[in-house]
């Protein structure tokens, strides 16, 4: 059942990176932008292609030594790691849309807090349903991110 | 509840209202919308007397409601703490959406997305800051639950 969940999870984090081409295009559109689908969807590939071939192996090797610790400080790290991992993802993600879409970096900062935001809430939303379910159908909790709860 | 507590609470408070005020008045400007900091900043201290009250009445309904459901403690129930955390959730998301759209009458979408940004720009804050002070102090210090009863959310 764990093993589905999770896996179930990380389809929907796919998903919900991918979703980030749409929503890119609709809020560079709305800035008066390209109406193409063409950047977002290059920004995103690029963009998954960095986070999941660089960071996930590098944030895989940094919390192996996260064992070592205690339970507070192991969470503390986590939310740390996890906030870092959004930091990072709007300054990669603006410099692509500020080289993709033409325009100024405080404008592709701008239309990147609104595309992980969204993200963001959706990510909430799906964490929290599947941790209910999880709990409903195991009677057991499981947590995947650290804005579950 | 300590005074420990409160005081962090306190200050926290204040950095937060800081922070979201300026940072929804950037916003705000991005959106060519009419508006000071003056504005945003009664629309984030409106925002906050909003879910304090909310909090207040969590916390004289509750009880009455894990009595009716026997539930000792919402800790204990990990169905019912996640769905009222989630509740609150959306609560805080609304009251932020409708006071922008009242404050500033701007499109209903971009209040969606400026309400969206400004509450997860405060978890992001609150999680940062309690995460440092566990790591300086070793302790943890329950900041935001004794305004909001509901750590995280």
């Amino acid at each position: 059942m764990i093993m589905a969940i999770t896996t179930t999870y990380t389809i929907i984090g796919i998903l919900i990176i991918f979703s980030g081409i749409v929503l890119l295009r609709y809020f560079a559109q709305r800035k008066g932008e390209t109406n193409s689908y063409k950047p977002a969807l290059f920004i995103y590939v690029i963009w998954f292609i960095i986070s999941f071939f660089g960071l996930s192996f590098l944030y895989l090797f940094i919390s192996s030594f996260y064992f070592s610790f205690t339970v507070l400080v192991r969470a503390a790290l986590l939310n740390i790691h996890t906030i870092s991992t959004i930091i990072i993802e709007l300054f990669f993600v603006s410099i692509l849309v500020k080289s993709f879409y033409k325009i100024n970096f405080k404008d592709s900062v701008f239309i990147t807090i609104q595309v992980i935001s969204v993200q963001i809430f959706m990510r909430i939303i799906v964490t929290n349903i599947l941790a209910i379910i999880f709990n409903l159908s195991t009677g057991g909790f499981i947590s995947f991110y650290v804005f579950q709860y | 509840m300590d005074l420990i507590t409160i005081l962090f609470d306190i200050i926290f408070i204040i950095v937060i209202i800081i922070l979201k005020s300026y940072t929804l008045q950037w916003l705000a400007s991005k959106k060519n919308w009419e508006g000071n900091l003056k504005k945003s900043f009664l629309t984030n201290i409106y925002w906050l007397l909003t879910m304090v009250g909310i909090s207040i009445i969590f916390i004289i309904i509750l009880p009455v409601i894990l009595n009716e459901l026997v539930i000792s403690s919402l800790l204990d129930d990990f169905f019912w703490f996640t769905f009222i955390n989630l509740t609150f959730f959306a609560l805080n998301f609304i009251i932020g959406y409708l006071l922008i759209s009242y404050f500033y009458d701007g499109a209903h979408i971009d209040s969606f997305v400026i309400s969206l940004i400004l509450l997860i720009t405060e978890k992001g804050c609150m999680i940062i800051i309690e995460a440092l002070i566990i790591l300086i102090s070793g302790a943890y210090y329950g900041i935001y639950e004794g305004i909001y009863i509901f750590g995280p959310f």
